[in-house]
Order: C-alpha cells, then structure tokens, then sequence
C-alpha cells in the first residue's frame, strides 16, 4: 500500500489546496445530485402517477387540465359532472372500476380530496379505505401534510374554508396518516365523499368533481371514451397519453437542469485538474526522484490514481449526503409548494453518484499520470533547474 | 561486479545525432572506489545514468552481478536501483515537502519495510552522515552541505551494493565538497562500491581506480599510484588535494 501512503502524503502536504479541490467536489456532486435526483424523481412520479387511472372524466373541456386536477391536484375548477354519470358507468361491462372524487377547499393550502375507499391512493390499505366509507368527519391525511403541520392521529384540521367563517365547531379531526410514497397524494387530504360535498354549494342537487375510471378490457377503451362525450358531454382524458406530453416538456425542463449539472460537476472536476496540474514541474521531479530510488511506474501511476480518487473520493461521498439531505428538505418544499413530488434520493442513485465521482477522479489521476511517466528519469534529475 | 561491453548511448536533438558515448568498455570490481573524469559534455553523466539503470544503452551489454541489465523489465530494473544501487546527484533531489528522515525513509517505503524498522534504518543513515539532530528539519531548513549529506543517507539506507555519485560537490563550496567526499570514502572502505563523476581534478586524484572520458570515449582506465586512501580523516586529505593542486 505504499502508493496510498503516497497519495494520502501527496494530498496532505498541500492541505489547504487540496481542501479546496474537495470542497469543490462537494459542490458538484452534491448540486448535480440534487439536481438529477429530484428531476428523476419527480419524472418518476408523473409516469407512476399517469397510471393510476386509465381514463378521467370530469367537466373540464382541456384533456391536460383534466389530468393535473383529477391526478395530480394541480389547478381547480369548480365546475361539477352529475353524479349519476358514476352510476351508470358502474353499469357498463367495460368499467373495471369507477372512483369519484371531490375537490373541495384545502387545509392552509392541501387539498382536500373527498373520495371512496377505491381511490388509487388508498389502494392495498384496507386501514385507510375503511375511514372514507363513514359520513364522519375523519380525514386521512398524505404523509408531507402531516409532517408540515405536524399532525398526529387524532387531530383536528379546519379547512380554509371554515377557518374563514371562523367555524370552528366542525373541524376534520385525522383519522389516519397515508406513510409516504412520493407522488401526488402525500400532499392531500382525504375525506369521505359526503364530507367533502357539504363543502359544496350546490344545494341538494348530488355532483362530482370528476372520476377515475379502469376498464376491464383496455382495448376497448377508446369505444368507451367516444360513448361517454356522447351520452353525457362531459370532459375525457387518458391519463397515459398526457403523461406522455407532461413528461415531453418536463423532459425539457430536466434537460436544462441536467445540462446545468453535468457544469457544475465539470466545473468542480476543473479545480482537481488545475490543482494537479499547477505542481506539474515539482510533481515530475518528485516521481523521478521516486522511480529513481526504486519505485516502479506502476505504484506511481496507482499513486496518482489513488490520490485523485481520493479527494473525489471524499467529496463524493460528503456531497452525496448533502444532496440526500438536500432532497430530502427540498422535495417536501417542492411538493408543497408546486405540487412536483420529489422522493429523497435512493441508495442506488446515492451508490451510482459516488462511484461515478470518484472513477472521474481515478480517471483524471491515470491521465496526469501518464504524460508524467513518458519522461526520461535521467533527463528530468539531470537537469539541476527542473 | 559491472562490466560494460561496447556501451554505445545516443541522443536525438533536432534529428541529428548526438553521440554521448561511443563503444565503452570498462569493469569494475566489488568494493572498488573509481573517479570517472572528463570535461563537461564527455558523456560522464550519461554513463552513469546508465550505470544506475536510470537510463538504457542504443547498443553494448551492461553486466551487474553477471546478469545482462538490458534485459531486465521496467519493474526489475526499478527494483534493481532500489535495491542494489544508491544514487547522488549534483541537487540532491530531496523531496522538499518531507523532513529529511522521511526522505531517508522513502527507499524502505518501496520496499515494503515496517514503519518501526524505517525509522530505525533512516535514524541510522542519518547518524552515519553526521545528522541525527536534523532529523525534523525540511531540506529548505538546510544548508547544501546538510541536504547532500541527507540525499546521502537515502542513497545508503538500504545497503546498497553501489553507490553512483553525479557531480555530488558540484553545488558545493570546496570545503563542504571535501567533507561530503569523505564522507562517501568511509563508505567505500566499509564495502560499498563507490563511482563518483567529478571533473574536479583535486577529487579525480584521490580515487584508486580512475577512468576519464572525452567525447563519449574511454581514453584512460588507470589505476594511479599515491593515490589518497578513503581511511585518512577529513583534514588529511584535504591537505593532500591541497598538495595536489601544488603539484
Ligand atoms: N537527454 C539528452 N538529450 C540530448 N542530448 C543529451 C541528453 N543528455 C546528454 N546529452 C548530450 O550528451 C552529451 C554528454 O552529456 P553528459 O553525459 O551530460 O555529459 P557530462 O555529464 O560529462 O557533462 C552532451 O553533448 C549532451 O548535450
Ligand atoms: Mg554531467
């Protein structure tokens, strides 16, 4: 392990350069980790989201608009569909499932979605579903809810709404907290349907804000879409296919920022080659020296590589943490604020940016290495001004 | 112990040929202390190169030990010059960001030797070339003199076979010279084969076995009478070179 003593001797005699290159490592990788780990993440989400439903009827004309409301709660319309549009559908053969939901209000800014027990959020938690079969005033609230207004079970909630009029006798009290998935939903608050349509003005008369449907038989879906414009004229969007478009302007979006990455990164790269570089003229002698009282150029060439990998090394792995901890603030802020749901990075995409930083750094180092070694010895020590 | 055979070494500037040294052949023998002379430019140092393994011959065959260098791999021949061949340059050529034991200890790094044993071997290098107390210091914290005597010490911690000296006083005023001269005999009368390169007359002089160089070419491979032995003190032979200049 000599061409590790070497290394670590190398880095720490310039310590504070080499304290720069570090830091310098850590500012890239942690700011194109973030980046990347929240621009994947959150395009992630939108296809997983798309899925949930193959077909979402509501009022609203805009097939997109249709979508990010009745999805991914983004935008409101307060406009309504019949509800008997949900019955009938429940009829028809092609129909695997229909949930209805209501976009009512929001608790300082959360949507409150009221809904059934099938609702895709819930799906799988028979715990959860049970409380939004009730006419009680329960809600279960997403996970970045919860941890923004630091709810536990048993709480009560007001809705804007009611806060306003300063109703405080009917409050929402939590009956169950949904544990994070990264999507859409940790930002909402689920109530039972009836719960949701007293929130509603339109007296008496039973509407929906929209449905989630899923066809037994795919294939035939576009039949369906084409009866369901003609039979109630209401609004029709297939979930997948706009995905398709979000995630083709997000696509863009996340080129730029990754774009803006991969810079910095490079950037930070820059500092440790300039570093090396700079003692060129010493570090040549120095490995002459060395390769002349006995070392071999292989421990030489992994000296250098290992001093590079080294300081990318530790970088690396700081900035990797700090973009875990930066995602993991960040996304919560992202999600509430703009509704892009943002999972804190994953062991492998933390894995992947380690080693990827550091083989840039072994890479730089075999590289210096090389044109150092071409040198003759005898020219390079023979020269009493090198 | 070394013999060349036909040492031809030949370097391209600018295409054009320059013939450092042309068909030399000399040997020498286990524990022998030989001065090679000649005016600058005569191929002393790129004899020596070769002698030390730093560099390899166009043409001839080199003997170490019986054994033909020239067919040695890069990593034999690294570890032939860490093991069996103790250099000294004309600057040293300390490491400067590492104490003056830690440049004594870097050969026995190589060598893979326990941090212990390391410090032990540099502790007694640098006793034997008079600087235990400088042990801390960094070469900028010592005078030419000191850094030699360090560069010294490194040549030696691994009991090599052969010590190769390049020009070793030529940075050096006189007196220093003669200190790091003796130095080197009293390490040749303790067994280490000793070849300095000089073109120093008063130190070409002291030496048993002298071979002298002029464009490339042997032109004298003597063995001149009178000649100082490595035994006398420091001041001895410094009269001695003294009395040489006088003649
Ligand atoms: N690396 C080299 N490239 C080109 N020419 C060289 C090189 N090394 C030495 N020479 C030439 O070879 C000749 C002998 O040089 P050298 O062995 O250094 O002489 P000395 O040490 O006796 O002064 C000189 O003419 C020198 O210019
Ligand atoms: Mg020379």
């Amino acid at each position: 392990m000599i061409w590790l003593r070497l290394a670590w001797d190398r880095a720490t005699a310039r310590l504070f350069v080499t304290l720069v290159v570090v830091l310098g490592v850590i500012i890239g990788s942690a700011v194109s980790e973030t980046i990347i780990g929240i621009t994947e993440s959150a395009g992630k989400t939108l296809v997983e989201t798309g899925r949930a439903a193959d077909l979402v009827i509501g009022p609203v004309e805009d097939p997109r608009l249709l979508v990010l409301q009745g999805l991914f709660l983004i935008g409101g319309s307060s406009a309504q569909i019949p509800a008997y549009v949900a019955e009938e559908l429940r009829d028809d053969p092609r129909v695997a499932q229909v949930v209805p939901y209501i976009l009512g209000g929001n608790v300082r800014g959360f949507p409150i979605v009221g809904t059934t027990r099938n609702h895709p959020a819930l799906a799988g938690s028979d715990v959860l579903a049970d409380f939004l079969e009730t006419n009680d005033r329960v809600a279960v609230v997403g996970s970045v809810v919860a941890r923004s207004l630091r709810l536990k079970i048993g709480d009560k909630i007001l809705s804007a709404h009611e806060a306003l009029e300063g109703n405080a006798g009917k409050p929402l009290t939590v009956a169950a907290v949904r544990r994070t998935h990264g999507d859409p939903w940790d930002r909402a608050v689920f109530v039972p349907l009836p719960v949701a349509r007293t929130h509603h003005a339109f007296q008496g008369e039973k509407t929906l804000s929209g449905l989630l449907v899923r066809c037994a038989t795919p294939r035939e879906l576009l039949g369906l879409e084409s009866d369901l414009r003609k039979r109630f004229s209401v609004g029709t969007a297939f979930p997948a296919l706009e995905v398709r478009v979000i995630r083709k302007l997000w696509g863009d979006f996340e080129s730029v920022f990754e774009g803006v990455a991969f810079l910095v990164f490079f950037l930070s790269l820059l500092s440790l080659v300039v570093m090396v570089t700079t003692g060129f003229r010493n570090r040549r002698r120095e490995l002459a020296i060395l390769r002349a009282i006995g070392f071999s150029r292989f421990e030489i060439i992994l000296s250098s590589v290992a001093e590079t990998t080294l300081l990318t090394g530790v970088g690396g792995v700081i900035g990797t943490g700090i973009a875990f901890a930066g995602s993991f603030f960040l996304g919560p802020l992202l999600t509430a604020g703009w509704g892009i749901p943002v999972m804190p990075l994953s062991a492998g995409t933390m894995i992947m940016g380690c080693l990827i930083v550091s083989s840039a750094g072994a890479v730089i180092g075999l590289l210096l290495a090389v044109p150092l070694l071409r040198c003759e010895i005898s020219v390079i020590l023979s020269d009493p001004l090198q | 112990m070394i013999r060349l055979e036909n040492i031809s070494r030949t370097f391209f500037v600018g295409g054009r040929p320059v013939h450092a040294l042309r068909k030399v052949s000399f040997s020498i023998a286990e524990g022998e202390y030989v001065t090679i002379m000649g005016a600058s430019g005569s191929g002393k140092s790129t004899l020596l190169n070769i002698l030390g393994c730093l560099d390899r011959p166009n043409a001839g065959r080199y003997f170490l030990d019986g054994r033909e260098v020239g067919g040695m791999k890069d990593e034999e021949l690294a570890a032939v010059r860490g093991h069996k061949i103790g250099f000294v340059f004309q600057a040293f050529h300390l490491v400067p960001r590492l104490t003056a034991l830690e440049n004594v200890e870097l050969p026995m790094v190589f060598a893979g030797a326990e941090r212990g044993a390391r410090r032990r071997a540099a502790q007694k290098a640098l006793e034997t070339v008079g600087l235990a107390d400088r042990a801390e210091h960094r070469p900028n914290q010592l005078s030419g003199g000191e850094r030699q005597r360090v560069a010294i010490a490194r040549s030696i911690v691994m009991k090599p076979a052969i010590l190769l000296a390049d020009e070793p006083t030529g940075n050096l005023d006189s007196r220093t010279g003669l200190e790091v001269i003796a130095l080197l005999e009293k390490l040749n009368t303790s067994g280490m084969t000793l070849v300095i390169v000089t073109h120093d007359p008063k130190l070409g002089s002291r030496a048993p076995h002298l071979i002298r160089l002029s464009d490339g070419r042997v032109i004298e491979d003597v063995f001149p009478k009178g000649a100082v032995t490595a035994k006398r003190s420091i001041n001895r032979a410094g009269e001695r070179a003294d009395e040489n200049v006088a003649d």
